[in-house]
């Protein structure tokens, strides 16, 4: 469970019910919900908003695509929380959703490999490489759509084999064997540069 | 041997994500010893592993997480706003139009096959106009927004 911001602002819940609704689970809150409080999803929101930006952002490479459609996710689970089943959590079904918007908006607008990533991709403390988010860049705008997911869920989202399995609907095999081919084709892009940039050091 | 260097090498990949057993690791261990590929493999896995974990996502502006929640509160809230918004709009437009056509209609002497293909034709119109001007007015707020992030 990701920590909420500090600030709020205008609609929705206030002050103190804020506070105290910032502990309820995610069940609690969508059952809230489910019964008509719409403020409650308020609480589902702030929760999730972070990962739904970054994982949109990964997939569509776009800061105000990636927005909107984490935005756009938020409102399509929101009108079908009624069917959404409470005693399940919450994050994997509104991935999908997440997930589904995303795709549909790459096959839309054909902006695979077409909008550049490096405005978005950054390196920790070493930002100064250039070269290096370049090649990285490269590479992970020839990954397809399967491999690019598993490697954002992997290392921006830090879950394992089995959480990712879960998030995605996959079997686990099958996750495996897409970040294996997505880290191989990573590697082989990045070891040249590695192995120069090793020398060098030494 | 080949199926064991691939084994290996896919073990050696797992090894970094958390996913090999106590045995897996000695098995890694043992065969790196020995094996200059599978080592050197390792060894690039290695410096593969610290860059990616450098990797991160650019942040957005404070201002995105401070009117996240409110963007989306306003366009649930604002729904059906729009949704009759734009029934009234397409409404007055229809009338306004069948006004200009009214007398072609109500001439007996047009073919009802005719009356119906223009009153077609004028709801189509009516339609992609208030279309037309509502994606004009989301594309324009975008735009304004993007300009401000930059």
């Amino acid at each position: 469970m990701e920590s909420l911001p500090d600030i709020k602002t205008g609609f929705g819940l206030t002050g103190e019910k804020m506070t105290r609704d910032r502990n309820i689970s995610d069940t609690e809150a969508i059952a809230e919900v489910q019964d008509g409080c719409r403020e409650a999803y308020q609480i589902i929101v702030q929760r999730y908003m972070h990962k739904a930006y970054y994982l949109a952002l990964g997939l569509v490479h776009d800061h105000q695509d990636a927005l909107d459609l984490s935005q756009d996710a938020f409102i399509r689970a929101f009108r079908k929380i009624r069917k959404f089943d409470n005693g399940k959590p919450f994050f994997p079904w509104f991935y999908r959703v997440v997930r589904n918007l995303c795709l549909d908006h790459i096959k839309r607008r054909r902006v695979r490999n077409e909008i550049p990533l490096a405005e978005n991709l950054i390196l920790r403390e070493e930002d100064r490489d250039k070269e290096m988010k370049s090649v990285l860049r490269r590479g992970l705008g020839q990954l397809s759509f399967e491999q690019k997911e598993v490697i954002l869920l992997r290392y921006f989202q830090q879950l394992s084999y089995k959480e990712i399995a879960e998030l995605t609907g996959r079997p686990l095999g099958s996750v495996m064997s897409a970040l294996f081919y997505a880290k191989k084709r990573l590697r082989e892009r990045l070891v040249p540069y590695l192995e120069t940039n090793k020398e060098e050091n030494q | 041997m080949n199926d064991d260097h691939k084994k290996i090498k896919e073990l050696i990949a797992a090894s970094f994500d958390g996913e090999m057993s106590a045995e897996e690791k000695r098995m890694v261990a043992e065969h790196i010893e020995s094996c200059v590929s599978c080592r050197k493999a390792y060894e690039e896995m290695i410096r593969f592993e610290e860059v990616m974990n450098k990797m991160e996502l650019q942040k957005p502006s404070r201002d995105t997480w401070k009117y996240y929640w409110d963007s989306i509160y306003n366009r649930l809230e604002r729904r059906i706003g729009w949704i009759l918004f734009s029934v009234g709009v397409m409404i007055l437009l229809f009338f306004g139009g069948y006004k200009g056509i009214e007398g072609l209609i109500q001439d007996p002497g047009t073919p009802l096959l005719l009356k119906v293909g223009i009153l077609t034709i004028l709801s189509g119109i009516v339609i992609l106009l208030v279309s037309i001007f509502r994606e004009q007015i989301f594309v324009r707020k975008r735009e304004r927004y993007k300009e401000v992030e930059k």
